[in-house]
């Protein structure tokens, strides 16, 4: 056991730690914005650390080229694909549970903040799907 | 001298951010294993400083790598429209304008300012001339 493969499993296994933790996110958080927001992360970082880690395990020149292609190839593509399902969520108007503010509702004439209507509270009006 | 300080920034702007990571996750890891939500979520429009599409991809694209913030949309003609309606060049716009969903802010204006935060650290990295005053 050497530094570098310490190091490289430790990495690997916050990677891993990383999914588990989405993993949890998915079902412990109450909306749908939460839930992509853990997936995305894990998706995104996740991958990132396991893939480093191998690099730690295997090092060798051309190794380095591929992890630095897939670590920049997979962030970009990771953040702009959650961030196109999160406008999707919102664009369907799935409902946001117990949120403390939406300024996104403000800016979009008529449109009010899509919540559950049989739970929507004193928040903002029901709002009728048509 | 800017040249020289780019690259400095550069990789300071990408260890700050690497911490950020870390220190984010912990606060939705600790949300996740502890029982109950404290979590507070809303909808924040944050009026960017970033003056083309590559600035405000690559802002947009860090704030939904964080942990518990996501980007939903941008408007790109909210500060400035023209009067006959069409879509202003991003450079004529004057403000490209982001919304982004936030889990542990409170209110939109500390959601806010930790944006604004962490854009001006981006921008000091990416731009040679540093960050906006």
């Amino acid at each position: 056991m050497d530094l570098l493969s310490i190091v490289g499993n430790i990495t690997i296994v916050t990677g891993a730690l990383v999914f588990a933790t989405a993993a949890l996110g998915v079902l412990r958080f109450p909306d749908a914005y939460m839930r992509v927001s853990a997936v995305g992360t894990a998706g995104g970082v996740g991958i990132v650390l396991i893939v480093a880690g191998a690099l730690a395990l295997q090092p060798s020149i051309p190794n380095v080229v591929k992890v630095a292609l897939v670590v920049i190839v997979h962030l970009a593509s990771s953040a702009v694909g959650t961030m196109a399902i999160a406008r999707a969520t919102y664009i369907t108007r799935t409902p946001l549970e117990h949120f403390e503010f939406d300024e996104l509702a403000d800016a979009t004439p008529g449109s009010s903040t899509p919540v559950n209507s049989h739970r929507s509270g004193d928040r903002c009006e029901r709002h009728d799907y048509d | 001298m800017s040249w020289l300080t780019w690259p400095l920034r550069c990789i300071g702007f990408f260890l700050w951010f690497a911490k950020e990571m870390v220190t984010s996750s912990a606060a939705v890891l600790k949300d996740n294993l502890t029982p109950g939500q404290n979590s507070t979520p809303g909808i924040t429009a944050f009026d960017s400083q970033c003056r083309n599409d590559y600035e405000i991809t690559l802002l947009a694209a860090l704030i939904t790598l964080t942990p518990g913030t996501l980007t939903l949309g941008l408007n790109s003609d909210s500060a400035v429209s023209p009067a006959d309606g069409a879509r202003p060049a991003p450079a004529e716009t004057g403000t490209l304008t982001i919304y982004v969903h936030g889990m542990y802010a409170g209110n939109a204006d500390a959601m806010r300012e930790e944006l604004r935060d962490m854009e001006t650290r981006m921008l000091r990295g990416i731009r040679r001339e540093g960050a906006p005053s």
